[in-house]
């Protein structure tokens, strides 16, 4: 079976990082990631269900653990050496034998691992918050795609208990689905941060998890005004589809963030700006901008992986703002009804034309040059890069008019 | 020689080709065959004793004026106040002839016992002036006897307790101006005319005024029916401002208007071939025109700015009358119209120009997007008595880099108007309607005019306005090497070349056009029959 | 020079070798003195002189002028575009006002302005009167006398086109307060119909007065004023209408020009010749130049940590 497998390799890891300050064009090929024909899934018994892959995105954070430049937080809860991928769209077997399209919640919690009884946090459907991520039935691991015992996306199959399995309807494409998991990362984001009706919203970057934030904004918080810093062209027209304000450079959006609040801007500080704000990147830079441009007593949203800095917080001391990270998704409370924010995501999935942000499909065997495109995706006018282990060549997917 | 009149061009095969100014720099384009090119009259002479000629307006005013000197009496309270940086174009050479004005005027007033006497810039919702700047108008001794005493000021519009509101208009405009000048015993106001645009009522009605009276004019309505608002006898902005000034002469304000005309000498003797006809180029011209447009062109576009910017005009004093608003400003139209109009026969399909680096809002600072499109469809296009030099539906093709540049101390609201009103529309009435009173009202615009150097927030909006007359006339307008994303903010088209420019208007004007070139500066109106 | 003298008549060769003695019976006529007021001074305003003065005006005198006086020069606006030639008349207070004067003076009229120098004391010797006919393109004027051959020189020089800086005063002040002006000024502005130029030069008196042994660097301003044209009125007149022009000047350098003009308007312009009959008050009060201007009082060299320890 092919798979890409990443293994714990610190001469590499070293290696990788080490040539990072230089360029990040060979890191795929020097970085602990290798194709192989002849992988084997660990054995498991049912309730776990083999499934087969459709298509398997590239994350952003899969690019930053490949260029070794993430954060070693997640180290210790991982499992090496595993199969990278978490945004899957896969088949399922039904029990008759047939296969059904699905698409794979990837959290690894408690139900996933069958402990029992539950953390405190799955009892009541809080998945994203579980605290057991490294015993159970399971190897160590947050997610599919992070762990040893259950494979992951970039392969021809892996395993996933039925409670990760969302079955799909007929109406959504693949490359639909395979949005959905970061869409619901975004509407998780979203409904942490409730924004009022009427008030004024900035999303930083545009990349997938910006368009999706976009996205989540547009569908569950409609009365919003939202202003989106784009960066290219493509993410800018994309971004412009869900009724942002687009603006193109920070200090653009800086001085969108005076005006809108009738604000001051002495040098780049300003006083007043967006009741709340999404940073959808999660570096050094986009952080410090956030706190700029947020109003006092505002919030702002750390949806991107963020990557380890040191920050000025002077203005979240003085502006008195709080920073709110997001992770994943379990349930929310929306319109009064609890409800998983995968089903949320796949009820809205329709509306969105998601489609459109899936740019190129890659063969598995290609996965250096995927890599390279999905590291440099604004610049090149994509969005999601995904592998379709079943393919032989790479090809942009159909668009839907 | 006697200088000549202004001429009409008619392109021919032996056609040398045409000066186009392209913003910080400036090239030869050949327009084609039968096209028409205005040149400027000729520079009038300058008075020989510009000082002799200050006296001798103050002595002997015109209309219903005493002399200067039976105005001015002992324990009065005088206030002068003067056109600010916006005029003339470049700045002239030192001494600026304002402060050879109000140096006479000084005199005179402390001749006759005048203590208190205060200067005003009439800004309106200008920027303030610099330091270097107002001391260029003023001149070295004014400003270091007043500026340090708090006696030169620099008109505030947004001061609640600097304003005076004197009344309304019968068409219910309210006027309110400079609380100081309207209640002094008398105003002396000194005037720079450069175009038929400035002076006259203009001169206090706006220059003292504040938002609230500026808006009767300063808006679309006004705009687009002041056709041109170069002809204060056709524009309803002056009509306006003439019933503002009504207003004023009825509250018992008394104004003693010193109004001023300039000769064309707009280039200094090195740049003197810019305003020369190609064909009377000699070698020296023609070296000059080589070598500076070739350095320019590899000068990068700051240090071209910084370059022209240091320019100082030799303009000659042509003219200066004092006396009553009304007839000084007759006589000063007179002359202005001596030296710029060019009489032109029928209008035409395509109007082209070449748009230089300087209008009245960019003096020391850069020509955003925002100002090119005024100068252009704003100040170029309107510089005609009777009717347009383009046909209603014609092209205007403007030549300029039009680069997505803006000055973030001069123009603030200008990069947030650029931003966030022209990327979601381009309509001046829509403009107005939607966002300018939340412009107008930003306290930190407010704050920048009143304590920076900075255009109030609205002056965007003004600047949009003045072009809303040609927006209204033209079909189409082009900008002749501009940046493609500038020129489609700007709701516009860029060319690179005269020719590609000239094909993409055929789709408006058919394929055998006829086309003008106003060739400016120096400054010309057209009489358009 | 005697001694110099001495020394050369040692080697004097006889005659015809040498120059011949005179026989002691033949009457002698005293040739007439080429020197003072008689001294012909055309040759330092031909071309190649004027070059080589220029040259030495701007490249020497000029940085020297800026080291020991640092003026400050204002009121050129005010010589924009006037007919030349012109008179310059300046209050006097020091040898440095022509050079300083000199060295100040617009490019419009620098290389083409003569200076009327006291010929008893800048003509008396040849030496002395090649070197500052040279330098300052100086011309002998007789300041005790009004005299025939003064008048038609300069009469000749600004028919020439030559400008002329001239100190009516007719002297150095002994103390630092102006004198009173003299006519011949006015008398030489009628004549010709050349306009004047008031020009007030304060701080020389500090940096290097009358009976001063060296330069105290220090500040010095030249103010120049709106150029008087003298048509129309008699020397007496004129002669105070410069005055108090001068005196103008000088009141707008002390406080500023609004207070000068006001106080113009009212008559009351102090008079920078009051000396208050020599009372110590007077003096005391006297305003000094480089006391408004605290830069003077800075060292004009960098300090250096080892050299600059208090004593």
């Amino acid at each position: 079976m092919k798979a890409l497998v990443f293994s714990r390799s610190p001469t590499r890891y070293a290696a990788t990082r080490t040539l990072s300050v230089v360029s990040s064009r060979f890191n795929a090929s020097v970085s602990p990631l290798d194709f192989t024909t002849n992988f084997e899934l660990p054995n498991r018994n049912l309730p776990y269900q083999q499934c087969k892959v459709l298509l398997s995105g590239i994350c952003g954070s899969d690019i930053s653990m490949l260029d070794s430049s993430s954060s070693r937080y997640f180290e210790d809860f991982t499992s090496f050496p595993f199969v990278p991928g978490h945004e899957i769209v896969a088949l399922a077997p039904n029990d008759d034998g047939t296969k059904r399209r699905v698409v794979i919640e990837p959290g690894l919690s408690c139900i996933v691992r069958e402990i029992s009884p539950l953390c405190d946090y799955c009892s009541v459907g809080a998945t994203d918050k579980c605290i057991n991520t490294i015993s159970g039935s399971l190897n160590s691991g947050t997610q599919t795609g992070y762990c040893h015992s259950t494979g992951g996306g970039w392969s021809e199959n892996f395993i996933a208990h039925p409670s990760q399995i969302h079955d799909l309807p007929e109406s959504i494409s693949n490359e639909a689905a395979l949005m959905i998991e970061p869409l619901a990362c975004a509407m998780h984001g979203v409904l942490r941060a409730k924004p009022k009706a009427d008030s004024e919203v900035a999303v930083i970057g545009a990349g997938t998890v910006g368009q999706m934030t976009l996205a989540a904004l547009f569908t569950l918080a409609p009365e919003a005004k939202v202003s989106a810093l784009a960066r290219y062209s493509n993410q800018a027209e994309l971004a412009s589809s869900f009724g942002a304000s687009i603006l193109r450079s920070n200090d653009e959006l800086r001085r969108t963030a005076r005006r809108k609040s009738k604000g001051i801007m002495v040098a780049n500080r300003v006083m007043g700006g967006f009741d709340t704000t999404f940073d959808c990147v999660g570096t050094n830079e986009t952080l410090s901008h956030a706190l700029e441009i947020t109003r006092p007593g505002g919030t702002v949203i750390l949806s991107g992986l963020p990557s380890p800095m040191r920050i000025d917080l002077t203005p979240l001391w003085h502006k008195q703002i709080s920073i709110v990270g997001t992770y994943a998704y379990g349930s929310e409370i929306y319109e009064d009804k609890t409800i998983r924010t995968f089903e949320l995501a796949i009820q809205r999935a329709n509306s969105l034309g998601l489609e459109r942000f899936v740019s190129t499909i890659y063969p598995l065997e290609d996965f250096e040059e995927a890599i390279n495109h999905a590291r440099n995706s604004g610049r090149r006018g994509a969005t999601k890069i995904a592998f379709d282990p079943a393919s032989k060549v790479s090809h942009t997917p159909r668009k839907a008019s | 020689m006697s200088p000549r009149p202004g001429f009409i061009l008619n392109v021919d095969k032996s056609y040398p080709g045409t000066l186009f100014w392209h913003g910080e720099g400036y090239r030869i384009e050949k327009l084609p065959e039968g096209s028409s090119v205005i040149y400027a009259p000729e520079s009038l002479p300058s008075l020989s004793d510009p000082l002799g000629a200050i006296e001798d307006a103050l002595d002997n005013p015109v209309g219903d004026s005493d002399p200067l000197d039976t105005l001015l009496t002992s324990g009065m309270r005088l206030t002068i106040a003067f056109d600010d940086v916006s005029l003339p174009l470049p700045q002239m050479v030192s001494p600026d002839i304002r402060s050879l004005i109000i140096e006479a005027v000084l005199e005179r007033a402390a001749r006759a016992g005048v203590e208190d006497v205060v200067l005003i810039a009439a800004l309106a919702l200008h920027r303030r002036m610099t330091e270097s700047e107002l001391r260029h108008a003023v001149g070295d001794r004014v400003y270091d006897s007043f500026y340090p005493r708090g006696l030169l000021l620099q008109h505030d519009a947004e001061d609640p307790k600097g304003l005076s509101f004197i009344g309304l208009t019968p068409q219910g405009e309210e006027v309110e101006i400079s609380k100081r000048a309207a209640e002094s015993d008398l105003i002396v106001y000194v005037n720079v005319n450069l175009v038929s645009m400035d002076g006259g009522h203009k001169s206090v009605a706006t220059g003292l005024s504040s938002y609230r009276s500026l808006r009767h004019h300063h808006n679309v309505k006004t705009m687009v029916h002041s056709k041109s608002f170069m002809d204060r006898h056709n524009s309803q902005l002056h009509s306006s401002n003439w019933r503002m000034g009504a207003v004023i002469k009825e509250a018992g304000i008394k104004i003693f208007q010193i109004e001023t005309t300039l000769n064309n000498d707009t280039f200094p003797k090195q740049f003197e071939f810019l305003q020369k006809r190609e064909w009377e180029w000699n070698l020296k011209d023609r070296a000059k025109f080589i070598t500076t447009s070739k350095a320019l062109e590899a000068t990068p576009p700051w240090m071209a700015r910084n370059i022209f910017h240091s320019i100082r005009s030799p303009y000659g004093l042509t003219g200066v009358n004092a006396g009553e608003v009304d007839a000084v400003h007759e006589k000063t139209l007179e002359r202005v119209y001596k030296q710029q109009l060019v009489h032109v026969s029928g209008q035409s399909d395509i109007l082209t120009m070449g748009l230089p680096f300087i209008g009245p809002y960019n003096v020391n600072s850069i020509m955003n997007p925002i100002l090119v499109y005024c100068l252009g469809l704003g100040y170029f296009f309107n510089m005609y008595k009777n009717k347009p030099l383009v046909r209603k539906g014609g092209v205007l093709i403007m030549s300029h880099p039009t680069r997505n540049e803006f000055d973030p101390v001069f123009h603030p609201s200008y990069i947030d108007f650029y931003e966030n009103v022209l990327s979601e529309t381009t309509d001046p009435i829509e403009i107005e309607a939607k966002y300018e009173k939340s412009y107008a009202e930003d306290p930190w615009y407010i704050h920048l005019y009143r304590t920076g150097n900075a255009y109030h927030g609205v002056h965007p909006f003004y600047m949009w306005y003045w072009g809303a007359h040609a927006l209204d006339h033209l079909g189409a307008v082009i900008i002749l090497g501009g940046d493609p994303k500038v020129a489609k903010r700007l709701g516009f088209m860029a060319a690179s070349t005269l020719n590609d420019a000239l094909a993409m208007a055929s789709a408006y004007v058919g394929t055998s056009p006829s086309i003008t070139h106003l060739h400016s500066p120096p400054l010309l109106m057209a009489q358009v029959e | 020079m005697a001694k110099m003298r001495g020394l050369l008549g040692k080697i004097t060769m006889p005659f015809p070798l040498g120059r011949p003695t005179w026989p002691a019976n033949v009457e002698r006529t005293i040739p007439k003195s080429k020197l003072g007021a008689n001294y012909d001074t055309e040759w330092a305003r031909r071309y190649s002189v004027r070059l080589v003065r220029s040259l030495i005006t701007d490249y020497v005198t000029k940085p020297a002028i800026n080291i020991v006086a640092s003026p400050k020069v204002l009121g050129t606006d005010r010589l924009k575009g006037i007919d030349v030639p012109v008179i310059f008349a300046a209050n006097h207070a020091s040898h440095l006002d022509t050079p300083l004067l000199l060295s100040v003076l617009p490019d419009d009229f620098r290389h083409k302005t003569a200076v009327g120098a006291g010929a008893d004391y800048f003509f008396d010797r040849k030496y002395k009167a090649v070197i500052w006919s040279f330098l300052l393109g100086a011309i002998p004027i007789e300041r005790t006398r009004v005299s025939r051959r003064s008048t038609d020189l300069a009469l000749e020089i600004l028919r020439d086109d030559w400008n002329l800086i001239l100190f009516p005063e007719g002297g150095r002040t002994p103390d630092g307060f102006a004198r009173e002006f003299k006519g011949g000024v006015a008398q030489l502005a009628l004549k010709t119909g050349s306009t004047i130029v008031p020009v007030f030069i304060g701080g020389t008196y500090e940096v290097l007065g009358k009976n001063k042994k060296g330069f105290s660097p220090g500040s010095t301003v030249v103010n120049f004023g709106r150029p008087i044209s003298p048509s129309g009125s008699n020397p007496r007149d004129l002669t105070k209408e410069l005055q108090s022009a001068v005196n103008r000047l000088g009141d707008e350098v002390y406080s500023d020009y609004w207070d000068a003009a006001l106080r113009s308007g009212a008559s009351s312009t102090p008079d920078l010749a009051d000396n208050g009959d020599n009372s110590w008050i007077a003096e005391w009060n006297r305003p000094r130049f480089s006391d408004t201007f605290e830069d003077s009082k800075k060292s004009r060299w960098p300090r250096l940590p080892f050299i600059d320890k208090p004593l």
